[in-house]
This record gives structure tokens, sequence and C-alpha cells, in this order.
């Protein structure tokens, strides 16, 4: 009889739970679990979108990426972006973020300045800076010649440069948005260390950064990049209002060409395939960044 | 106990939420259709609404609802998403160089099972070479709503300034016009006016364009019987030949913004003196007050050539009321009444030749001698073709071209390695 009433009560505690964590879980089923699994058995298959058969072709998708010479320079064009713009963006935002720490004047406008490109749509921004970066008449060549450099034809040479234009815009657009996340990182850890530091001569400055700061916002650090990572490795609007993956497909990232796979050449099964690649990669990289960045020493 | 009633009821609503999104349709006996368009102009969307309203007051049966993709390079996705959900558009404006991948994927209802039923349609109305481009493995699938081709668009006040008095009509003449166009007005050393722009980028822009100088120069795109790449011949490499010419060699045109080659902006501006464009830029062109323009037709080489656009009515699979009800409306496009408003709202070519014949259109040709010069260069039409490979090929095709156009191959080496790739998707 006792035994029974808690038997009850554990099972309505249960179902209570369940019906809680319900609709979370139903919408993460719904638009990423089922997703998923539709992408992986899109991938073994040949298919337009259009067409109500799907022809299974096994792993000939996959196969076909193994010689697929724009593929390859997707994924290196993909890294390449990555390792300069993710380290410049976090560098910037942590600087920033101590800056602005810090009660200097007009912290409050400089802050919401910086943040402003973060609601600002890439759209808009990225004609904007198709402006500026113009060959003929553009600002910043301009600028350029102001102070004496040869203008630049940024968006329509074959070198990095197109890269680099992209590359500034995404640095420029996310800076505020880590700035903020590392500001909070900033403000949870205790004055009083700093205050002790300081009878010991390392509480400010640069020693203070390297002993206090930068140990105590490993977490911070660790969160905020694996999150810049995965931005970065999914950026498709910046390329497409610039540089439509041109020229030459210097700046054709993979999200980039999945797109042109599946919605201009009608292969959705290989854009599926992509995405997979993309998705491994994504996960290898992440895992590393665990194993890097969050060592044994500091507490989650 | 309250408390656990609450959470069901209201995990219930959630559900429904979900499962009654669907909503009812209208009133039984009147079949309403969504018209899909990718038409971007306020004028022309304007006239647009105007002649649904008229269509939908003479079908009491049917009402005709207009709906915006927006830019139309963007279509394909959306129409891949609606098609597969299960809820395809009912009729769509898109580009009939389509014609052949939706054919091919079962999508489509043939226009020729209509055509071949409805004895108030006279097909013959309608111009041949757009019936051929609608067609998919001899079968008519879509249905042709407007017209279109290339020529050059020149800036006459540039021209006097530079003392041009008679338009170019060879690829010798316009290099020497061109020449003459381009200016380095401050003397810094940079050019401020180019006499031409060529179109740069992978996309379609490019390809349509370089197609009517491969036609120009007497080559062909395919072979006669579609099997093969035919632009990788002499023909074809003079052409490309030409375009580099025109950049590195003459040095008398730039680049346009990638994928970007339609913006009138540079024109507009007079850093470019003339440009490669279609008829439908003429309402923006004519709302330009500082803008002194004039058409004239693409240069021969060997001989004219133009390549035709345009964009067709796709109607799509829903059922036999909805189906029936969007050829209506696909016949009212291309009967005269709507062809000859449509035209001289927009600038548009019409489709079928009652439309141009009508003493209406006929009069305003003698009044717009611009649009005059693209109908008439309809004669020297060629067209793309409308097999489902075309897209994957004209891709291929346009990656070589911009590897041409900055010197990482030479001409030949990019047509024979884009009619390599090309070969592969027709015999796959």
């Amino acid at each position: 009889m006792f035994a029974k009433s808690i038997n009850k009560r554990i099972l309505a505690e249960n179902l209570t739970a369940y019906a809680f964590i319900f609709p979370a879980v139903f919408l993460i089923t719904l638009f990423i679990i089922y997703p998923i699994g539709f992408n992986f058995y899109l991938s073994f298959h040949e298919w337009d979108a259009l067409s109500a058969n799907k022809t299974f072709i096994g792993l000939n998708n996959y196969k076909e990426m193994i010689n697929d010479e724009q593929l390859h320079q997707a994924i290196k064009n993909t890294i390449v972006f990555t390792v300069t713009s993710v380290p410049l963006t976090l560098g910037l935002a942590l600087f920033l973020a101590v800056l602005l720490d810090k009660e200097i004047r007009g912290r409050a406008i400089i802050r919401t300045a910086i943040f402003t490109p973060v609601v600002t749509s890439y759209v808009a921004a990225g004609l904007v800076f198709v402006w500026m970066f113009n060959y003929n008449h553009g600002v910043i060549n301009e600028l350029l010649m102001l102070i004496g450099l040869e203008p630049v034809n940024w968006l329509q040479s074959t070198g990095f440069w197109a890269m680099t234009a992209v590359v500034l815009l995404t640095v420029w657009k996310n800076t505020g948005y880590f700035m903020v996340i590392f500001l909070a990182g900033l403000q949870s850890i205790p004055k009083e260390y700093y205050e002790a530091a300081s009878l010991e001569g390392a509480g400010s400055g640069w020693k203070g950064f390297w002993f206090i700061t930068w140990p105590l916002l490993k977490p911070t650090t660790l969160f905020v990049s694996v999150i810049a990572l995965i931005f970065t490795f999914r950026s498709f609007e910046q390329f497409y209002v610039m540089t439509k993956g041109g020229p030459m497909g210097t700046t054709k990232v993979l999200v980039y060409y999945m797109y042109e796979q599946a919605f201009k050449l009608f292969n959705m099964g290989y854009a599926a395939a992509v995405a997979m690649v993309l998705l491994v990669l994504v996960l290898v990289i992440t895992l590393l960044q665990f194993r890097l960045i969050g060592d044994r020493h500091v507490q989650y | 106990m309250k408390k656990k009633v609450l959470l069901l009821l209201l995990s219930v609503a959630l559900l429904f939420t979900f499962g009654c999104s669907k909503d009812s349709g209208s009133a039984d006996d009147v079949v309403e259709i969504v018209f899909w368009h990718g038409i971007e102009s306020k004028e022309n969307n304007e006239v647009l609404e105007r002649k649904i309203a008229e269509f939908n007051a003479k079908h009491p049966d049917i009402n005709v609802k207009a709906q915006s993709y927006g830019a139309q390079d963007q279509a394909v996705g959306k129409i891949q998403t609606a098609v597969s959900g299960g809820n395809p558009p009912d009729v769509v404006w898109l580009a009939p160089a389509y014609t052949g991948q939706f054919a091919q994927a079962g999508v489509l209802v043939p226009a020729e099972d209509f055509i071949a039923n409805d004895a108030s349609f006279n097909a013959n109305d309608v111009y041949e070479g757009l019936w051929d481009v609608s067609s998919y493995s001899g079968k008519r699938y879509t249905t042709p709503f407007s017209a279109n081709n290339l020529a050059i668009f020149y800036n006459k006040d540039l021209f006097a300034k530079a003392g041009i008095t008679k338009t170019p009509d060879t690829w010798d003449e316009f290099v020497d016009v061109a020449k003459k166009l381009t200016v380095d007005k401050n003397g810094n050393g940079k050019i401020d006016q180019y006499g031409f722009q060529v179109p740069i980028g992978t996309n379609e822009w490019t390809v349509w364009t370089w197609q009517t100088y491969l036609w120009q120069a007497g080559g062909e795109f395919l072979t006669e019987d579609g099997s093969a790449p035919a632009f990788n011949s002499i023909a074809g490499v003079e052409a490309l030949q030409f375009w580099v010419d025109l950049v590195y060699k003459y040095e008398v045109a730039n680049f346009s913004e990638t994928d970007a080659g339609y913006k009138t902006e540079d024109f507009e501006a007079g850093r470019i003196a003339m440009q490669i464009i279609g008829p439908w830029t003429l309402p923006q062109l004519n709302a330009n007050p500082d803008l002194n323009y004039g058409v004239f037709f693409m240069p021969k080489n060997d001989r004219y050539a133009t390549n035709i656009g345009g964009e067709n009515l796709f109607i799509f699979k829903t059922d036999e009321a909805r189906e029936k009800a969007a050829w209506e409306f696909a016949k009212y496009v291309m009967s005269a009444d709507f062809q000859v408003d449509w035209a001289i709202a927009t600038g548009y070519l019409p489709v079928s030749k009652s439309a141009v014949e009508s003493s209406e259109y006929q009069q305003y040709l003698n009044e717009n001698p611009v649009v005059a010069t693209f109908v008439d260069q309809m004669n020297h039409g060629f067209a793309r073709p409308s097999i489902p490979e075309y897209n994957a090929i004209s891709a291929a095709l346009g990656q070589e071209i911009e590897k041409a156009l900055y010197r990482q191959v030479t001409p030949k080496e990019a047509l024979d390695n884009a009619a390599a790739r090309a070969q592969r998707e027709l015999s796959r």
C-alpha cells in the first residue's frame, strides 16, 4: 500500500517532468533532429527536389566528392575564412571588452556603437561594403590613394583580396556580439582577486590580465570560440551579397557551394552529402576546441 | 489536480496550433489560383494588377491572385520547397530555359494537352521561336508571357562629345567607337569613362550575353541534334577572345559588378558609354532625366545575332479545376488584349503576331524607335536550348568564361574545358 503510493507519486512527478520538457523536445525533434536525419537519408539519393521519386545511388555522392575540385576549393576557402576571421573577431572583441569594462567616458555610447553592426542585416551592410570596396570609386580606395598607396581591386582580382574584404565585413559585424559576452564574463570575475593581487604588485595592467583575467575568463573564451566557429562555418549571406563566391571561386565557401548545388543545379542529394561533410567538420573542430581550451584546471 | 488539467489543456492547445494551420478554401464556385511572379519594378506591377483585375472581372468563376516571389534568380529554391512540401504554386512566371528541368521532373501540366483540346485558342498566333524554347522533347510545356532580347544601349551625349555620328555595325567599327569613348578625363592616369562594359561572373547573365557573340561569329551552342556542345568551335574562341581583347588589348571596357552585368548605374552615371541590356530597363532609364540614350543592333561579325529571352508561364500539377483556371489565365496572357497593354506599359515585346500587328502597338513603335529596334532584332534572334541539362552546362561555361576573362586560361582552353563538362552532363 505504502510502496504503491510512492510509486504513484514518482510516476506523477515523472509525467509532469515529461510534460514540461515535451514542447522543447518536440520542437528540437521537428526542426533539428528530423532534418538532420532526412539530410543523411538524402545524401544517398539523386533528387532534383521536384520529382516524387528519389533515386537511391548508394555512396555515389560521397565518391563524387573525392574528385570534385570545386568542393576541395570550397573546403579550403572555408578553413581560410575561419582561421582568419575567428581569431580577428575574438581578439578584437576581447580587447574592446577589457577596455570598455573600465570606467571610461562615453562608455555606453561606445558599447552601443560597437554592438550596432550585430543588429544590422548582412544584406544591407553587404551592399554598403560592396560600394565602399568598389575599385573605381569606392571610399576605401580613395583613402588608400590619399595616404599614397595603390588602389586595390578588392572584389575583382584573382588573389586573396575578395576574401579579405569579406573577412573585414564579418569581423565588423560580429565583434560587438562577442564583446558583450566577454563583458558579461569579465563582470563575473570578483574584484577581490585584483585587490589581493595588487598587494603583490600584480593587480593591474598586463600582469593583472595575464594572471587573473585570462584564466578566469576561460569558460567564456571556450563558449565564445565554439559559437564563433560554428557561426563562421555556416556563413553564407556575406558571400552571397558581396562576391557570389567569385572571383573564380576564391570566396566560394561550403555553405555557398551547397546552396548552388541544391538550388541552382538541382542536385539536392549531392548538396545533402556536402552538408554531412560540414556537419562532421564542425563536430571534429568543436571537440578539438574542448580538448585544447577546456583543460582540467578550470571548472565550469 | 487543477494544475494537471491546465497542463493537459495547454499541451492539447499546442498540438492544435500545429495541426490546424491549413487555411480553409473560399466559396466553392470560385476557383482561386495563385500566380507567382518576380516582376520587380513598381510601374510594371501596377499594370499587372490592373490586367489581372480585368481578367477576374471577365471570369466570375476564377480568382487570380498575384504573389511576388522576389528576384527571379531566387525563385527555383522557393518552387522546390513548395513542390516537395506538397503545395505547388498554380502558375509561375519564370525563364523558359527552365522548361526542360521542370518538365522532366514531371511536375508540370503540359500546355500541349490544353492546346490540343481547346478550339478557342490559336497557337499559330504566337511566334514559332517562342514555342521552340517552351518545348521539351517535342512537346510544348510552358506558354510565353512576354519576350525580350539584347541590344547595345549607348549614351548619345557621350557619342556627340566624342564626335561619333554613326553607330557601329560590325565588331571592328565597335572597337573603333569604343576607343574614342574611353577617356581619362582628369589626366591622373586612371580611366574615368569606358567605352563598354563586359559582364563578369559565373551566372547565367554572363553566359547569355556571351552567346550572342558566339552566334554573331557564326558559331552554334550545341550540335544540331543537341547531343554535344558546339561552342568550343573557332567561332566560339573568336567570340571569347573578342571579350578578352576589349578589356586587355584595346583597353576600352571594364568589368561589371560580379554577376550583376544588368545593373545600369554605371551607364546612367556616364562611367560607361555603351552596355548590353534589354528592353525591360526602359521604364527605369526613361525615369532618369539626365540620361539621353539610344539603342542599336548588337554588331555583327559573321551575322547579326541576339539572344531571345523573356518569361513563360509554368502551370503546375494541382487539381483539374485549378489547372483549367490556370490555362484560362495563360490564354488571356497570350491574347492581344493583354499583350498590347503590357508591352506598351513595360517595354517588353509582345509574344503574339496579332498584338504586334495591332494599330495601337504599331503607333507605339512609331513613337518609340528604341522599342522598334528590339522588335526588328527579333528577326535575328537565337535562343538557348530548353533542355534539362542547360543549367549545369551554363554553370560550367560561366565558370570557364570567368577564368578566361581573368586570363587564367586562354579562350580556347576555357571553352574546351567547358565543353568537356557539358559533354559529361549531356551523356549522363
